[in-house]
C-alpha cells in the first residue's frame, strides 16, 4: 500500500535524475542494527526485579502473620506488615509500630533486614554491570546519534571515513561554518572528534559506511542532508556507500575517493558525482604545473585553505628525461600521465635499488614508504642537484622533515583528495570557476590570477554567494526598478566609495548562464547570483549594502542620503528645488 | 521445553487465578473476600509484569499493557480496602467491600484477556 504521507514534497525538492538506477522508490532504511537501550534494561532486569519483589512479598505475608506481643496477641494487618517491611526492607528503621513486637515478630523483621540488602545489592550490581556492558553502551551512543542527527535543523554533509582527508575536510567545513555528521569504522578516531575542537558539536559514530542502516541513520534520509562524502581508504567501502546514495537518495551530490580504475568506473556506473582518484589526480597535476604553470598555481591557490599564501612558481620544472620510482598504481598513474603529456618516462621499482639520475630533469619518489621515498630523493639531490624532486608523503608524521628537505613537490594524497572535495562542496558556482580556471588557456589564467591578487592581496580568498532578489537584496531591488546599478558599485565600500571592497567578482549566473570574471561595468539585473571572491569581511559588508537603501544610493552615485525617512524627504524636495533653476539655464 | 516459557505461563495463570479466587462470592460480605488472596494476587501481579518487559514483538507488548492494567487495579483495590479497615473511622463496611472487589473483578478482566493471548501465542506456536 502506497503511504500518502510519502507523496507530500519533502524538504529539499527532489530533483529527477536520469542516471539513477532505482526503480522503485524505498524508504532509507533507520533501524538500528542493535536492540534499543530501554529494552536491553527491561529485559536484563527482570531477573532482579523479580527477586526484590519477591523477597518484599514473602516477608510482608510472614510479618503478617506472626503472633503479638502478651499485650496485643493479635498479629500486625497485612498493610501495617507491608508498612513495616517497606521501611525496614530499604533499611530506614522507624522502630516498631503499631506498637512493640514481639520475639517472633523481631526474629522475622532481622529475617528481612539480611534478605532485602542481598536482593538490593543483587540488583543494583546487575544494574551497574549492564552500564558497564559493550553492547548496553554501544546502543545508548547509538540511541543518541541518531537523535542529534534527527535533530539537525540546517543543512548538512555526511562525512563517511574520518582519516586524514576526512579531517582536512571536516575542518574546511568547520571552517566555512557548515554542519556535518561523521560515519567512521575506527571508535578511537570518532572519540578523537570530540577532542578535535570543532566550533559545534559534531555527531559521529564507530560504524561501517556498508550498512545502509547506519548510513540512515546517520541521516542518509534526512531532509537536510544535501551531499555524501566517501573518503574511507577502503574503495569498496565508498563504492558502497555511492551505491546506496544513487540507490536510495539518487538527487543527493556524492563525491567519493577511489584508488583503482576500475573501482572508479563502477563507482561512475552508479553516477557518482566526482569520483577522485589522488593518484591519478597528481601526474595530471604535475604535467599542468609544466604545461600551464600559471593555471596550476591559480587553481592549486584557490584550492588551497583560506589564508594560504599564493604558491610559488615551480622552477625548474622542464621538458626531458623523467624518473618514476614507484611501486603499486601510483607509478603506473602518473607515468601514464606524464607520458601522455609527450615526456620521457622510465618507470623503476624501489627494490631495485637507487635509480640513476644524472641524465634526467625530473624525478619522483612514489613508494608507499615515506622513508624509502626520502632517502631516494636525497641520493638524487646528490647525484644532480638540478634535479626536479617530488615525493610522495603518505604519513602526517614525516610532515617536518620533508618540509625541512624542501623538495620541488610534495604529494600528499589524502590532502590533494580533501582540497578538491572542498572546493566541489563550497557551492557549485565555486568549482564552476576552478573547472574554468582548468581549462582556460594559461595567458587568461595569469591575467585573473593578477587581478584577484590586485584585489584582494595574496592570501587565499574566501567565497560568498550573493543572490540578487526580493529576500536577499531587498535594497538592490528596488534600486534597479528605475536605475541601473554595476558589478562595480557593488565592490564600493559604503563608508567611502571611491575605496574599493577586497572582493573580485568570479561568475555571475543570468538565467541559468555562467559568465566567468564580469566586467565591472556589466550592469546588474534582478534574479542575478553573484559568486565573489574575497576576504571575509568585505564580503560581508557588500552583502550588507544589498539591504540598506541609502548605502545602495551611495555607492551608485556617491550622494550621502539621510537613513531616516524625513531627512530624506527634506532632501529630494531641496534636490528638486536645486535642479530646477539648472532646467531652466 | 522452555523453562523461562514455564515460569511466564505459570506466573500469568497464577495472576489470573488468585485474581478470580479472590473476586468470587458474594460482593459486599467481607467474610467471603479474605485479604491474602488480594494481597497474594497483588504480588503475583507484579512479578507477571516484570517477567513480561523487555519483549519488543506486537504480541508482547499487549501482554504487558494487559498486565500493567491488572497490576494497577489491583493496587487500587488494595488502597481502597486500607481505606476502608485502617482509616475510615466507621471500619470495613459492606459498601467498602463492594468497591474493593468491583475493582478486583475489572483487574480480573484484564488477565483473562493477559490468559487469552498466552493461549493464543502458544496455539499459533510453530517451531522454525
Amino acid at each position: 500500500m502506497v503511504n500518502l504521507l510519502q507523496l507530500l514534497p519533502r524538504g529539499k525538492q527532489a530533483r529527477t535524475r536520469p542516471d539513477s538506477l532505482r526503480r522503485v522508490r524505498v524508504e532509507v532504511p533507520r533501524e538500528p542494527p542493535a536492540t534499543d537501550a530501554v529494552f536491553l534494561v527491561l529485559r536484563r532486569m527482570r531477573m532482579p526485579l523479580v527477586v526484590v519483589v519477591g523477597v518484599f512479598a514473602v516477608m510482608t505475608f510472614g510479618l503478617s502473620v506472626m503472633p503479638g506481643t502478651e499485650e496485643n496477641p493479635e498479629p500486625l494487618t497485612v498493610f501495617d506488615a507491608f508498612y513495616v517491611i517497606s521501611y525496614t526492607g530499604l533499611t530506614i528503621g522507624y522502630g516498631e509500630v503499631p506498637h512493640e513486637f514481639s520475639y517472633m515478630q523481631r526474629v522475622w523483621v532481622t529475617l528481612t533486614i539480611y534478605a532485602s540488602v542481598i536482593a538490593w545489592s543483587y540488583s543494583i550490581a546487575s544494574l551497574l554491570a549492564l552500564a558497564q556492558e559493550v553492547t548496553f553502551r554501544r546502543s545508548i551512543q547509538l540511541q543518541r546519534f541518531s537523535r542529534k542527527v534527527r535533530g539537525m535543523r540546517e543543512p548538512f554533509v555526511l562525512v563517511v571515513g574520518y582519516g586524514q582527508a576526512g579531517e582536512a575536510v571536516c575542518r574546511a567545513l568547520d571552517d566555512q561554518g557548515r554542519a556535518f555528521v561523521v560515519l567512521d569504522n575506527d571508535p578511537e578516531r570518532v572519540q578523537r572528534l570530540a577532542l578535535d575542537g570543532y566550533s559545534t558539536d559534531v555527531p559521529g559514530f564507530a560504524a561501517s559506511g556498508r550498512d545502509p542502516r547506519m548510513l540512515g541513520l546517520a541521516g542518509l534520509g534526512h531532509d537536510q542532508c544535501e551531499a555524501v562524502l566517501a573518503l574511507t581508504s577502503s574503495d569498496e567501502t565508498n563504492l558502497s556507500v555511492v551505491m546506496n546514495v544513487n540507490l536510495l537518495r539518487p538527487e543527493l551530490m556524492v563525491i567519493a575517493r577511489s584508488s583503482e580504475r576500475e573501482q572508479a568506473q563502477q563507482m561512475h556506473d552508479f553516477a557518482a558525482d566526482v569520483v577522485i582518484n589522488p593518484f591519478d589526480r597528481y601526474g595530471a597535476y604535475l604535467v599542468m604545473a609544466l604545461r600551464r604553470p600559471a593555471g596550476f598555481r591559480l587553481a592549486s591557490w584557490l584550492m588551497s585553505p583560506r589564508g594560504t599564501e599564493l604558491p610559488h612558481k615551480l622552477e625548474h620544472l622542464t621538458d626531458g628525461h623523467w624518473v618514476v620510482c614507484a611501486d603499486g598504481t601510483f607509478g603506473f598513474e602518473v607515468t601514464r600521465d606524464l607520458e601522455s603529456a609527450g615526456l620521457d618516462v622510465v618507470l623503476v621499482d624501489p627494490a631495485d635499488g637507487r635509480p640513476d639520475v644524472t641524465d634526467a630533469v625530473g624525478f619522483i619518489a612514489g613508494a608507499e614508504s615515506d622513508i624509502v621515498n626520502m632517502a631516494m630523493a636525497a641520493h638524487a639531490r646528490i647525484e644532480n642537484d638540478d634535479l626536479f624532486i617530488a615525493i610522495r608523503q603518505n604519513s602526517a608524521v614525516n610532515a617536518a622533515p620533508l618540509r625541512a628537505f624542501d623538495a620541488d613537490s610534495v604529494f600528499v594524497p589524502t590532502e590533494l583528495l580533501a582540497r578538491e572535495a572542498v572546493a566541489r562542496i563550497t557551492s557549485p558556482n565555486y568549482w564552476s570557476f576552478i573547472d574554468h580556471v582548468l581549462h582556460e588557456d594559461d595567458e587568461w589564467d595569469a591575467q585573473v590570477m593578477d587581478e584577484i591578487v590586485a584585489a584582494v592581496g595574496d592570501e587565499a580568498p574566501v567565497s560568498i554567494r550573493l543572490d540578487l532578489d526580493q529576500t536577499h537584496a531587498p535594497a538592490a531591488l528596488r534600486w534597479m526598478r528605475t536605475r541601473e546599478m554595476t558589478v562595480g558599485d557593488l565592490l564600493r565600500d559604503p563608508d567611502d566609495r571611491e575605496t574599493l571592497l577586497a572582493a573580485y567578482p568570479a561568475v555571475l549566473v543570468r538565467e541559468g548562464r555562467r559568465i566567468f570574471t564580469p566586467e565591472r561595468e556589466m550592469a546588474l539585473e534582478p534574479g542575478d547570483v553573484l559568486l565573489l571572491l574575497g576576504r571575509d569581511q568585505d564580503l560581508q559588508v557588500a552583502q550588507e549594502t544589498l539591504f540598506h537603501d541609502s548605502m545602495v544610493e551611495y555607492v551608485v552615485t556617491g550622494q550621502e542620503v539621510a537613513t531616516s525617512w524625513v531627512v530624506r524627504q527634506l532632501q529630494q524636495w531641496r534636490g528638486r528645488r536645486s535642479a530646477r533653476p539648472a532646467q531652466r539655464g | 521445553m522452555n523453562l523461562e516459557k514455564v515460569v511466564f505461563g505459570f506466573f500469568v495463570l497464577l495472576a489470573a487465578t488468585l485474581n478470580f479466587g479472590y473476586v468470587i462470592g458474594e460482593i459486599d460480605n467481607p467474610a467471603l473476600h479474605n485479604v491474602y488472596e488480594l494481597y497474594a494476587a497483588v504480588a503475583v501481579n507484579i512479578i507477571a509484569t516484570i517477567l513480561k518487559f523487555g519483549d519488543r514483538t506486537q504480541i508482547g507488548a499487549v501482554h504487558l499493557a494487559t498486565s500493567l492494567v491488572a497490576s494497577i487495579q489491583l493496587i487500587i483495590a488494595a488502597l481502597v480496602w486500607i481505606w476502608g479497615s485502617h482509616v475510615d473511622s466507621g471500619g470495613l463496611t459492606g459498601q467498602h467491600m463492594a468497591s474493593v472487589v468491583s475493582i478486583a473483578a475489572g483487574a480480573l478482566l484484564a488477565n483473562i484477556v493477559s490468559v487469552i493471548l498466552l493461549v493464543v501465542e502458544t496455539v499459533s506456536f510453530r517451531r522454525r
